[in-house]
């Protein structure tokens, strides 16, 4: 199957209780085109983890998340992961700063590992980024203009046999 | 010995079923764990540590075998747990096994990262089982 680019995008209620199911959903849509149940996993985890923090943080009623996969080779796709939210200036920083420290690491499991440990002290986990880096090897970066917050991870998948 | 003072949680996407075998604690998890009963599972992983330390239980075992899922802040829940428990005094120290599936990929990292914080109290069993 060529899959050319491909994708879902969809604005949706800024609501915990349509996590699961659009996770779910989007674990099925990658693993349909792309035959490789790792990639709809890593798909499946970051969708959750960027959404839910969206989520959690916008102060908007809504967000807009896309997945988009497109031909990079015979072998290979891209694949992208994005939400966009209202947020707070506050938010912005610190998704920034989470993420530059994350890309400033030498060792992205030493850091995870430190992340971990960080997390029992804090009130909220802090986990959610990092566990898209580093269990779903995603590439994440981040872009805040005019008060929203657009998340962007994207990863390169090999495609199975039967796509 | 006492009775568990622990009840099951059982939710619609979720379920936590806990059972005391002689010294030994089981903890059979399915579903999904995320937003929607995060609150529960750690208030629940709060409870846990004192318990196995009233009862003198010397295991826990978890079964994820068929939890499909598990979000940061309810990843966290299992963190603060064996953050205690890897502190308590050796005299009271119990041994975790986590049960995994590796047909849920996300748990091989997440374990094995579970793992890492308390390599000498943690021990990770890992099947391939098809997801049903």
């Amino acid at each position: 199957m060529s899959l050319a680019r491909v994708g879902v995008r969809v604005t949706l209620p800024a609501a915990l209780s349509v996590v699961g199911s659009t996770r779910r959903y989007l674990d099925q849509f990658v693993l349909a085109l792309s035959a490789n149940a790792a990639a709809a996993s890593q798909v499946a985890l970051a969708v959750h983890e960027l959404f839910d923090n969206a989520i959690r943080h916008a102060t908007g009623g809504a967000v807009e998340l896309v997945v988009e996969l497109e031909d990079a080779s015979a072998s290979f796709t891209s694949l992208t992961v994005q939400t966009l939210n209202q947020a707070s200036e506050q938010d912005c920083s610190e998704v920034q700063r989470i993420l530059d420290e994350m890309h400033g690491a030498h060792d992205p499991m030493e850091h995870f590992d430190r992340e971990i440990r960080a997390s029992v002290g804090r009130k909220s986990s802090g986990l959610g980024l990092v566990r898209v880096c580093t269990e779903a090897n995603i590439n994440l970066s981040c872009h805040c203009e005019k008060g929203y917050l657009s998340v962007t991870g994207t990863t390169t998948v090999t495609l199975g046999r039967a796509a | 010995m006492s009775e568990l003072e622990l009840a099951e949680i059982q939710e619609a996407e979720f379920v936590l079923r806990p059972r005391l075998d002689g010294r030994c604690l089981h903890l059979v998890l399915s579903g999904s764990a995320d937003g929607q009963v995060e609150s529960i599972l750690i208030q629940f992983f709060r409870r846990l540590h004192a318990e196995a330390l009233r009862l003198g239980v010397r295991e826990v075992v978890v079964d994820l075998q068929r939890l499909d899922f598990m979000n940061s802040s309810c990843f966290k829940g299992f963190i603060v747990w064996i953050d205690a428990a890897s502190s308590a005094h050796v005299l009271d120290r119990y041994r975790i096994r986590l049960r995994s599936n590796t047909s849920f990929h996300w748990q091989v990292r997440s374990l094995d990262a579970l793992r890492r914080m308390a390599p000498s109290i943690i021990d990770v069993e890992s099947i391939a089982e098809a997801v049903p």
